[in-house]
């Protein structure tokens, strides 16, 4: 029984995401660590934790939590890969260990998450009932987690990582208001304890005759046709709408890439969904979005998510181009069409994110915002940064995942400096800088197609 | 009979409105070797899913080992060995790491025979089954099933991606099996020579239907005609 738990366990432990996270996490601490040796480290991860008024602080801390969250959406996603083989119904003790093993690492998770609430707590801790609600919340944000990584793709759970990583300096300031009252917290108890429960009973009798199969471990050909239907009729409305000269290549392959991968109606359907309740959160809890709105770290998933989402996505397929270029179509325009292509990609999900993270949130909580010259200003930065993030990916030499994974670290790296520093640049020095991004795009992405229409696939 | 290994009695599976399977009933009996043949889409992977409880058929019953499939006994589980048409490894697992993984299941595991098995099949150990062409994903698979030395083998379409040679030593393992130990196997193919070489009984599967269930030797003897034409024939 131990044995099969320990293989378990390293099941999960070697699986890339794991190694990487893991690595990520010690070297992380380390050279948090080594940088602030003036302060004792307890003290230190203490501050880090619960700190928000210093930005390196609170990036540290958003790493952590970030990474927290990943972990749980990964240990769900990979439950899902268990349960979705002929194994989980044909190896004896199969789904009892695994289950066992899911359980062990949730509880692992919950009291790293009540730790970290705890270490950070002394401000929060004024009642007893608080103190409940310190627990409540982390049981409920690590089966939040988890299900959610459950019951979506993995490509979901990476850019939702990516959303709740943008609020995770706040939740816990925001779950002490949800979380307060003593009924409150025994009704959200109740409510994720059953859901876990449900979960677990689920998991030990699931097979391909269930109707919630096909929606867990594979996307069913039905629904797959819909959404494709109804994206395929989106862009053909564009197509129409445009005049015929300019009908040209891109909206057609951009067709085969909405078909071809699941990113683009994951999010649309999972945005339509919380659209509404977002809404209201922010509504709600107005005073704790004002803070981090006034944070210029707001734009960092403008700038840099948008390029590193749609490039990451796009590396695999760039090895069947060999096969698409014997399409009757000359090799430049083929390059030119499938930059294009990744571009507007680019730009369509930095205008999702601006409406969903900037825009609509603004209109609600500060419209007055709106009406100025440097916020535009900022937000063409933003803008004009993609572009020469794009520029910078295409001029790699190849485009194999481990030079792709630094260039994607680089491309944070500015950002990060370029968001620190943001809140101080006046208009004309923003417009400056947005000018010298494009130029400096437009310049490498000459470059780097002549380049792409000598590569060898 | 109480010797059936596998008891399909009266089975009919839809999917939707089609009918894959369609009231079906045939035995296995312990120790034979039994081949399921069919051409595509005729139901070979469901009626071997519905064996296994990994379906469940709409109308009729299904005995596996004495056990009902649907809700298999833990202990029924460690008699039986799966290979599936196409099985999904963990790619970034070793092959001793898989083997191990797997092995950690059972109570009762060979190691000597797998590790003879990887030997014999040029297998390394220490390779990732994410670098492994479709052939030697298939190797492994079949490795592992016969690990536990399980009473009922059951392979789909196991040698459809091995190359001439893998085939060729994939079928003498088996011989070798079935003379070792008493072992029932239960295969779907459409290569004929393989059944040929191996089974005893067979079954021809055809739009969901059985066309012809017995000793192989009986059904040779129709005509002059050898088992592929024979298949031809009966399911034009």
């Amino acid at each position: 029984m131990i044995n099969r738990i320990r293989h378990i366990l390293l099941l999960y432990l070697r699986e890339t995401s794991f190694v990487l996270l893991f690595w990520v996490l010690v070297l992380g601490v380390l050279f948090a660590h080594f940088l602030f040796t003036d302060l004792d480290f307890h003290q230190w991860l203490v501050r880090y934790i619960t700190t928000t008024q210093y930005p390196v602080f609170s990036i540290w801390s958003s790493v952590m939590l970030g990474a927290g969250i990943w972990i749980t959406c990964l240990l769900g996603w990979m439950f899902k890969v268990q349960y979705a083989h002929p194994r989980s119904s044909l190896l004896p003790h199969y789904r009892s260990s695994h289950l066992m093993v899911g359980w062990i690492c949730y509880l692992l998770i919950v009291i790293g998450a009540i730790w970290v609430i705890h270490v950070g707590g002394s401000f929060y801790q004024d009642t007893s009932d608080k103190q409940f609600a310190f627990f409540v919340a982390a049981v409920f944000f690590s089966a939040f987690n988890l299900i959610l990584g459950y019951i979506s793709w993995p490509t979901f759970a990476v850019v939702l990582w990516g959303m709740l990583c943008l609020f995770s300096n706040y939740e816990y300031f925001i779950l002490t208001q949800i979380l307060g009252e003593f009924l409150t917290n025994v009704f959200v108890l109740i409510l994720t304890s059953s859901a876990l429960l449900l979960l677990t009973w689920r998991l030990f009798h699931l097979k391909e005759e269930h109707w919630e199969y096909p929606y867990l471990f594979s996307w069913t050909r039905t629904s797959q046709r819909q959404h494709d239907a109804l994206l395929t009729t989106l862009l053909d409305m564009v197509e129409k709408r445009l005049p015929s000269h300019q009908k040209h290549k891109p909206l057609k392959i951009l067709r085969w890439d909405v078909l071809r991968f699941s990113i683009y109606k994951t999010i649309l359907f999972f945005s339509a969904i919380i659209l509404p309740f977002y809404l209201l959160y922010i509504k709600a809890l107005s005073e704790y979005f004002l803070s981090f709105y006034q944070s210029p770290f707001k734009y960092f998933l403008l700038c840099a998510y948008s390029v590193i989402v749609i490039f990451g996505f796009h590396l695999r397929s760039i090895s069947l181009w060999g096969r698409e270029l014997l399409f009757p179509m000359e090799r430049k325009r083929f390059i030119k069409e499938k930059g294009m292509n990744l571009l507007i990609q680019i730009y369509l999900l930095w205008l999702f994110l601006f409406i969903l993270i900037i825009l609509l949130p603004y209109m609600l909580l500060m419209p007055e915002f709106l009406m100025t010259a440097k916020f535009w200003s900022e937000i063409l930065l933003t803008a004009c940064f993609p572009l020469a993030g794009f520029g910078a990916l295409t001029s790699l030499r190849d485009l194999s995942p481990r030079q792709s994974a630094f260039a994607f670290l680089g491309i944070v790296t500015i950002t990060i400096f370029q968001m620190m520093q943001i809140k101080n640049l006046d208009v004309p020095i923003l417009l400056m800088e947005s000018f010298a991004w494009l130029f400096i795009g437009v310049l490498l992405i000459k470059m780097s197609y002549h380049k792409w229409c000598q590569t060898e696939f | 009979m109480k010797n059936d290994i596998i008891d399909v009695k009266n089975v009919t599976k839809c999917f939707g409105s089609k009918k894959v399977l369609d009231d079906l009933s045939f035995q296995v009996g312990q120790g034979s070797v039994f081949g399921l043949l069919g051409k595509n889409g005729s139901g070979k992977t469901t009626l071997i899913k519905s064996i296994l409880g990994l379906v469940r058929p709409q109308h009729g019953n299904i005995t596996t080992l004495g056990d009902d499939p649907w809700c298999f006994q833990e202990s029924t589980k460690e008699k039986i060995g799966y290979v599936p048409q196409m099985d999904s490894l963990y790619p970034w697992l070793r092959i001793k790491e898989m083997v191990e993984y797997t092995a950690s299941f059972y109570s009762r595991w060979n190691s000597n025979l797998v590790n003879e098995l990887i030997e014999d099949w040029g297998l390394n150990p220490q390779d990732r089954i994410g670098t492994l062409s479709v052939g030697e994903s298939q190797k492994v698979s079949i490795i592992l099933s016969l690990g536990h030395e399980p009473e009922l083998l059951v392979f789909d379409e196991p040698v459809a991606s091995l190359d001439p040679f893998a085939r060729r030593q994939f079928l003498k393992t088996l011989i070798e099996i079935i003379t070792r130990r008493p072992c029932t196997i239960f295969f779907s193919t459409h290569i004929t020579s393989d059944l040929e070489r191996i089974t005893d009984h067979v079954a021809l599967l055809h739009q969901g239907k059985i066309m012809f269930c017995g000793e192989l030797d009986e059904l040779k003897t129709r005509g002059n005609l050898n088992l592929e034409e024979i298949f031809l024939e009966m399911t034009r």
